[in-house]
């Protein structure tokens, strides 16, 4: 039965990805095989990868690396996985970046299908939201309140109840 | 964070088990309000909160409904909150985000609520008979509003509380509002021999409605009525993609009327078959080779 973990590729094999702003990284030709879309972009002299930067890419692939044995999950899995709140010490030190980049990082494993890590990135935003009031969520994120008093008194009327415990 | 609107979903559900953060999320802006919603009212019941919510959702009654339960011993109308979310219209149809329903937590919110809004309290009540009879209310309006609002299921727990009872007009909602099955995946069914004939119905209406199913729990008696069985193998047969099925007995039971049978159609889809707390029976020989490897007894 495969356990998830097999790749074609062998250890010494590399690839070459290009960010788009000209960067070229060599990379262990077994991460590529795991995310398909880096996979596309292997090999070719001027093909680059779009919408990502040298910075950024250097940190997904950082990340890429040290994961590269991880089990690959089912699509079975996702639910619970994602359910799941606790982040390991590596990951957690790894996103400890400033926000610009965590969302820089998170926009990146989105666009490049890198799923677990698109969801570790979530999971770190929405740790820096939970028991915080709505004040101090705007201010972490540096977002205008644009509630009407009457519009937020309805709210709070028809909402309270998950404010209770 | 405005440049990725399409990860809020994503970010937000992790705080789904979290309601008083959805709530300040909520709280944040209108944009985050109109995202955290409608993860906060997935499934209310499953909160540790006062279940205040139900009184939103029993805003949307009509004067008929509120007659009944003012018949009862429930005035909506009498508390400042109440009278409130009677009288202004809401923000938002909040029943038609409910995607998780369990009847059990159902059932217990309900008791809560009924307790929480009885003009007499219950201490004061020394018939449980009668309090029952109103919590049977209070959940048949319960049910009526979420099957009406629009809302799409993806889970659903089925249990019945022995003294509960399906008025009809939940089939008469159920029968018309045909997008609140149509993305069903999960289901979990958990019955008693008390509540055969409520389930029955209930299920040959999932039975005529549902192929999408792809995780399938059952609960059941050593005395379960074959006619019930029927129905589950009618479930059985007619999903399109049915990946997990579990079967677990209470006291044993030896007899399963072709439940077992029924799994040979699914057999390209299924990756999963528990069965636990049965005894053994010929039709687990029936079933091939190729699906009993995955068996596990």
């Amino acid at each position: 039965m495969d356990n998830g973990t097999s790749n074609s590729a062998s250890e010494n094999e590399t690839i070459t990805l290009k960010s788009c702003d000209g960067i070229e990284f060599h990379i262990d030709a077994r991460i590529a095989n795991r995310y398909t879309l880096l996979n596309n972009w292997n090999g070719g002299e001027s093909a680059c990868i779009p919408n990502v930067n040298g910075k950024v890419l250097e940190k997904v692939l950082e990340w890429c690396e040290h994961h590269i044995n991880d089990p690959q999950l089912n699509c079975g899995d996702d639910d619970s996985r994602r359910r799941n709140t606790i982040i390991e010490e590596w990951d957690e030190n790894f996103l400890s970046c400033d926000q610009d980049m965590l969302f820089e990082i998170i926009l990146a494993a989105n666009y490049l299908e890198i799923k677990p890590l698109l969801d570790l990135g979530c999971k770190t935003v929405a740790n820096m939201m939970k028991s915080k009031s709505p004040e101090e969520i705007r201010s972490a994120f540096n977002i205008d309140n644009d509630y009407t008093p009457e519009e937020e008194e309805q709210f709070r009327k028809e909402n309270e109840w998950a404010e209770d415990y | 964070m405005g440049d990725m609107p399409e990860l809020m979903e994503n970010i937000l559900d992790n705080l789904k088990n979290g309601p008083n953060s959805l709530y300040s999320c909520a709280l944040v802006s209108r944009h985050w309000c109109k995202m955290s919603i409608p993860i906060l009212w997935q499934n209310p019941f499953s909160f540790h909160q006062k279940p205040l919510f139900i009184s939103v959702y029993f805003s949307s009654l009509d004067e008929d409904d509120i007659y009944i339960l003012k018949e009862y011993g429930i005035n909506l109308k009498l508390s400042s909150y109440g009278l409130y979310l009677t009288i202004f219209r809401q923000l938002f149809n909040y029943a038609k985000f409910l995607k998780d329903l369990n009847l059990f937590d159902l059932e217990s919110k309900a008791r809560e609520w009924t307790n929480l809004n009885l003009v007499r309290p219950l201490s004061e009540i020394s018939s449980n008979t009668y309090f029952d009879a109103v919590v049977n209310v209070v959940i048949n309006l319960l049910l009526k509003s979420l099957f009406e609002s629009g809302a799409v299921l993806h889970k659903l727990f089925l249990w019945f509380p022995e003294y509960f009872e399906f008025k009809p007009e939940i089939f008469y909602s159920l029968g018309r509002n045909e997008l609140l099955f149509s993305r069903l995946q999960h289901v979990c069914l958990c019955v008693t021999p008390e509540c055969y004939t409520n389930v029955t119905i209930f299920l040959k209406v999932l039975a005529k409605n549902i192929t999408t199913i792809r995780s399938l729990d059952l609960v059941i008696c050593s005395d379960f009525e074959p006619r019930l069985f029927h129905t589950i193998i009618s479930i059985i047969k007619s999903q399109e993609q049915l990946k997990r099925f579990s079967l677990e007995g209470l006291n044993h039971p030896t007899e399963f009327y072709g439940i077992i049978s029924a799994l040979e159609c699914q057999k390209n889809s299924l990756h999963e078959v528990i069965i636990s707390r049965c005894g053994y029976n010929k039709e687990f020989r029936i079933v091939k080779l190729a699906l009993w490897r995955y068996l596990i007894a």
